[in-house]
């Protein structure tokens, strides 16, 4: 399940599969379970935001696929 | 003579530049570690505050996610011409309602397995003791070659933990519990009035940018929400993918709580293994006309009863 999980959610939401997998770590570090739900929809928000905006841009494109 | 000293102390050009473009360097460089300190410094904040305000971010974000969910019933219902905030409290409340049902079918379900327990723990407690006094014997005996002699040594002391009441339990965590009913009274509200003020946020959360970056706003935000959507879409397939596969697989076992049936089995054939029991395991014959591994065991010891008689 580590390993599909990361792999389908970061496919479809165009993530990095490490991205995702070091966003769970850290969200699940930080919130415990509940950190683990929105660990996902926070480092896809922060990408969509990144890819927005001209000087994070590449730390954009790291977390895209 | 002093216009001579004056002179004779100045540095040549040359030197003068060069003692500039060090000093320009070490500002630079100090103004480099200056930024990377208060990036890290701002990181270290940034990781705290997220720690501190866990419990109102966690039941913003779920609430967000919740309101995304149930964001296609309200506007099914809004375009069969319900007002938006009629809509919106009609899906709250179906959702706080099966959300109940679901919390009491799955507190009966956990009543019966708890109630069905102790005949497994039993069992399994009786063979982990017995494998902890084979590896205290082999320790005993480690201990025996390397030592020379054990008479003057004191001996050591030994805590034994208790089990902990539910009560002890609750009165620990309940700072937890009250944080979890706080939260999770709110979170109702919250999703009923995102999903009942749905355009209002969204709009004035655009209009929080300067004009000429409303358009790049409008975008994020549209790209955030489609982003959640797939989330929330790929989560249902892969649970409903994981439920097949796990389905698939008790099916193929037999039995719901076979897990544990299946700790108990192999227990008991650990047991005829070591002759305590001296009946046979389960077959997979057996297995394959859908009996429960206890019942196999049970007509598995008749019939070596019978057989000794």
């Amino acid at each position: 399940m580590n390993l599909i999980y990361p792999r389908v959610i970061g496919s479809r939401l165009k993530l990095n599969a490490l991205a995702v997998s070091l966003s769970l770590l850290f969200w699940a570090w930080i919130w415990g379970a509940p950190g683990l739900i929105l660990a996902i929809p926070i480092i896809g928000a922060l990408k969509i935001i990144c890819d927005h905006v001209d000087p994070l841009r590449g730390f954009g494109s790291w977390l895209g696929e | 003579m002093q216009n001579t000293e004056t002179l004779g102390s100045q540095q040549p050009v040359p030197v003068l530049i060069g003692q500039a473009a060090e000093e320009v360097e070490v500002l630079q460089a100090s103004i480099k570690i200056g930024t990377i300190a208060q990036i890290v410094i701002a990181l270290i904040a940034m990781i705290g505050l997220l720690y501190l305000l866990k419990l109102v971010l966690v039941t913003i974000l779920v609430s967000v996610l919740l309101a995304y969910v149930l964001e296609p019933a309200v506007a099914l219902l809004v375009r069969w011409r319900f007002p938006r905030w009629l809509g919106a409290s009609v899906v709250v409340i179906l959702a706080v309602v099966l959300a109940l049902g679901l919390v009491y079918f799955s507190y009966s379900r956990a009543l019966d397995f708890a109630n069905e327990l102790p005949q497994y723990t039993s069992t399994l407690r009786r063979k982990v003791s017995e494998v902890r006094a084979r590896a205290d014997t082999l320790a005993n005996q480690a201990r025996s070659v390397v030592e020379a002699s054990k008479d003057h040594q004191k001996p050591l002391p030994v805590r034994i933990d208790h089990p902990q009441g539910v009560v002890q339990v609750i009165s620990e965590n309940s700072g937890t519990i009250l944080d979890m009913l706080m939260a999770v009274s709110f979170t109702p509200f919250l999703v009923y009035f995102m999903l009942a003020s749905k355009e209002h946020v969204y709009v004035s959360t655009v209009r929080l940018f300067p004009k000429e970056h409303r358009l790049v706003a409008h975008r994020t935000v549209g790209n955030i929400s489609n982003m959640i959507r797939s989330f929330l879409l790929a989560n249902v397939a892969v649970g409903l993918v994981s439920g097949i596969i796990s389905g698939i697989v008790f099916w193929r076992l037999g039995h719901p709580v076979l897990l544990l049936h299946r700790c108990d089995q192999r227990v008991r054939n650990l047991d005829s293994l070591s002759g305590d029991v001296s009946c046979p395991p389960a077959t997979a014959r057996r297995r394959r006309r859908h009996l429960t591994p206890r019942c196999d065991h049970r007509r598995d010891r008749d019939r070596c009863r019978n057989s000794s008689r």
